[in-house]
């Protein structure tokens, strides 16, 4: 055997390890057991071992949002590891001060991939130059071939979780438009008229649209979509504009607002007294710092005080949070009616009167 | 948009520059590269504005807007009169940058031969070049686009309006605002959140600017970012630097990180500057590594609640790799990052320890 086959057999038999390993992987980040807690499986750490990769050891393994390369960094680490004494000064201090990095984040961040994300410009970069590095002098040859095969890792797992790659994956296909608009409760059919008149503009128009946004931005300091009552913002059942102009416009009685949970867009967008609240924690915030909702009172008691303390009529929230308690979740349905509700699932509930 | 560019200008690169000179002056024996300097300085300039408006407001509060914004101007305008020297430094440094980016528009890829392109830097060059303009044009769009939506940011907003209405910084167990009902849960550094002040107060002064500055930083310390790991790796090879690069941006997370407006970028920044500055300290033993060990631990401080223990990680890391005698050598050279620490950001932490909300004597949740 050549020195050069040498290098191609190795390179293949990394290659297939290297495929092994992410296949193990993927099959256990992305089992979905029968069982869901929301902001767990949320998360993408609703079993111990998808605690374990995806959560822990999540700068590695969190492959949704971290990429399928991260990882390599293993092998180099403990490399580095067993000929510590040969290492330079400056490398020894890299590793120690990358394994306390690590270690602080596998502790302290593992509940969010933003804090995994810490690392990633240092992994991804020493994984790459160690690749490179490796591949010297016969093997130069091969580091095209690396280079591509680490890409098309990069490309493949950012295609796998990207909403196309999801969308193939389930076969469901991105809402339309009319199905977003035919879950909204308050919609008037002229809105609807609007939305379809948009979205049926030629390519053309839209351009001519876009140009026209741009020389409003630029020459004239008009940036239309930051403006509260800008309609076609507002009609667009994906965004939240239209349930913030909708509170904002509100019946409210001078001192009363609206208890809103986890959503402080409506502190930003809208002149509404609002009280803040996290259903997940049970925690409604005051000068005193939080307090409990939930804890200690049944679903009158919860009413009175929501109605009477904290002087809130309505309660603005979203679907989605609303699975984080059942006790938040089965108030709205005891004791609330919903007004509004667009299409990415923000509602407007609001609070009956006691019987 | 004219306001935008020019708050850009003034903070992202006069300001930053004007670091440069800083960094620059302590770079006497040439152990750094100016390009490095001049990199992470770009990434400086927003980060002490910030800072100094937290010290105005903490010390001088409650005066007009137009107050602050002379009395910030007025200390770079004096740092860029202090390190005149420097500014040739700083020139020829950006002559070498604009002669780099002339040669990569020039060359002419067909003249190259097809062999040699694939091989040599001029394609690779373009290839960057071309993805720098591609991100610079999409960040535009998705700052006039996208309005402030994300939870954390909309907090760091609402507090930063409440910081430019009050114009002083008060430390309490609470942070809770009455007039709005609103009840700030965050526990980090204001070094993001001042930077949204830091546009309302220019703002006060010009016209209205829909917080296009503030929304920019996401996209602008994602570039950084991205430049940092690029230019150390350019020296081995450009294809391999370039090819980092595109492999960092298609890396979903790192490229939802860089258009959903956060603080990440920003925080991150300071946290790889900062892990830079201390490698060099412990391969150069120098001055300026130590500075630059204190000051971007401090902002990644001021950024985040993670980057105080980051910049701590920094300090054992000093303390343990640093040659020389103990007592007479590594200690003098922690103090001085230590104290820099605590004056570039890591003194909020003191006080909100001990006059506000406990900092890390409450529960910290990395939601």
């Amino acid at each position: 055997m050549t020195r050069q086959t040498k290098h191609i057999t190795w390179f293949f038999v990394s290659i297939v390890l290297c495929l092994l390993i992410l296949m193990g992987v993927y099959a256990i980040i992305d089992y979905v057991p029968e069982e869901i807690d929301a902001n767990l499986n949320h998360r993408g750490i609703d079993t111990p071992m998808k605690l374990l990769l995806g959560g822990h050891l999540g700068h590695f393994f969190k492959f949704e949002f971290l990429g399928n390369i991260n990882w390599l960094i293993i092998p180099i680490l403990g490399h580095a590891l067993w000929r510590w004494k040969r290492l330079q000064q400056w490398e020894r201090a890299f590793v120690f001060m990358y394994i306390l990095t690590f270690g602080l984040i596998a502790l302290r961040g593992y509940f969010n991939y933003r804090y995994m994300m810490t690392l990633l410009p240092v992994t991804m970069p020493v994984v790459i130059y160690f690749l490179w590095n490796m591949l010297d002098g016969e093997a130069k040859f091969l580091r095209k071939y690396a280079m591509t095969f680490l890409l098309a890792l990069i490309l493949f797992n950012s295609y796998k979780y990207s909403p196309f790659g999801k969308t193939a994956a389930t076969g469901e296909t991105v809402a339309t438009a009319e199905a977003i608009a035919s879950t909204t409760v308050k919609q008037s059919q002229e809105q609807l008229e609007k939305l379809e008149q948009i979205k049926n503009r030629t390519i053309g128009q839209r351009i001519k649209d876009k140009l026209i946004f741009f020389k409003d931005a630029f020459l004239h300091n008009d940036i239309p979509h930051l403006q509260k009552n800008n309609e076609r913002y507002i009609i667009n059942p994906n965004n939240i504009a239209g349930i913030l102009q909708y509170i904002d416009q509100l019946p409210l009685e001078k001192g009363r607002g609206v208890l809103s949970n986890n959503l402080p867009a409506i502190y930003y967008y809208t002149n509404a007294r609002a009280v803040y609240y996290w259903c997940e924690d049970d925690f409604y915030y005051r000068e005193n710092g939080p307090n409990f909702l939930f804890k200690d009172r049944d679903y009158r008691a919860v009413h009175q005080h929501i109605v009477n303390e904290l002087k809130c009529d309505y309660i603005f929230t979203l679907d989605l949070y609303n699975a984080y308690s059942d006790e938040f979740n089965g108030f709205l349905e005891a004791h609330c009616t919903l007004e509004y509700q667009n299409g990415v699932g923000h509602q407007l509930f609001r609070i009956n009167p006691l019987d | 948009m004219l306001n935008f560019f020019l708050k850009f200008f003034i903070t992202n690169l006069l300001f930053s520059g004007i670091l440069f000179l800083l960094l620059a002056r302590f770079n006497r024996k040439q152990l750094h590269s100016n390009n490095f300097l001049l990199l992470v300085s770009l990434g400086l300039g927003p980060a002490i504005t910030s800072l100094l408006i937290y010290y105005l407001f903490l010390l001088l509060p409650g005066m007009g807007a137009g107050t602050y914004v002379g009395i910030t101007a007025a200390l770079f305008v004096a740092v860029a009169a202090a390190n005149i020297k420097q500014w040739r430094v700083l020139i020829h440094t950006l002559k070498g940058w604009w002669s780099k980016l002339r040669n990569t528009l020039r060359i002419s890829l067909k003249k190259e031969g097809m062999r040699r392109t694939l091989m040599g830097n001029a394609l690779w060059n373009k290839l960057l070049l071309g993805f720098v303009m591609l991100y610079v044009l999409y960040w535009i769009y998705m700052i006039l686009i996208v309005p402030i939506l994300g939870h954390d940011m909309l907090e760091y907003t609402i507090q930063a309006r409440l910081f430019a209405w009050d114009k002083s910084i008060d430390y309490a167990l609470h942070r809770y605002d009455e007039a709005a009902s609103f009840y700030y849960i965050g526990l980090h550094g204001f070094s993001f959140p001042l930077l949204s002040t830091w546009e309302h107060l220019l703002d006060s002064c010009f016209t209205e600017g829909y917080e296009l500055y503030f929304k920019s930083l996401t996209g602008y310390y994602g570039l950084l970012l991205m430049l940092v790991p690029y230019y150390w790796l350019r020296r081995k090879s450009v294809a391999l630097a370039t090819l980092t690069v595109f492999m960092m941006f298609l890396t979903y997370g790192f490229f939802l990180t860089t258009y959903t407006f956060h603080l990440d970028t920003y925080r991150i920044f300071f946290f790889v500057a900062m892990l830079v500055f201390t490698l060099t300290a412990v391969q150069h033993n120098d001055w300026l590594s130590i500075i630059g060990v204190g000051i971007f631990g401090g902002t990644a401080a001021f950024a985040h609640s993670m980057g105080v223990i980051l910049a701590a990680i920094a300090l054992a890391t000093l303390l343990v790799f640093l040659k020389g005698h103990l007592i007479k050598e590594r200690l003098p050279k922690l103090v001085v990052a230590g104290l820099l620490l605590l004056a570039a950001g890591g003194i909020h932490y003191v006080i909100d320890v001990l006059w506000g909300t406990g900092w890390i004597f409450k529960e910290i949740k990395f939601y």
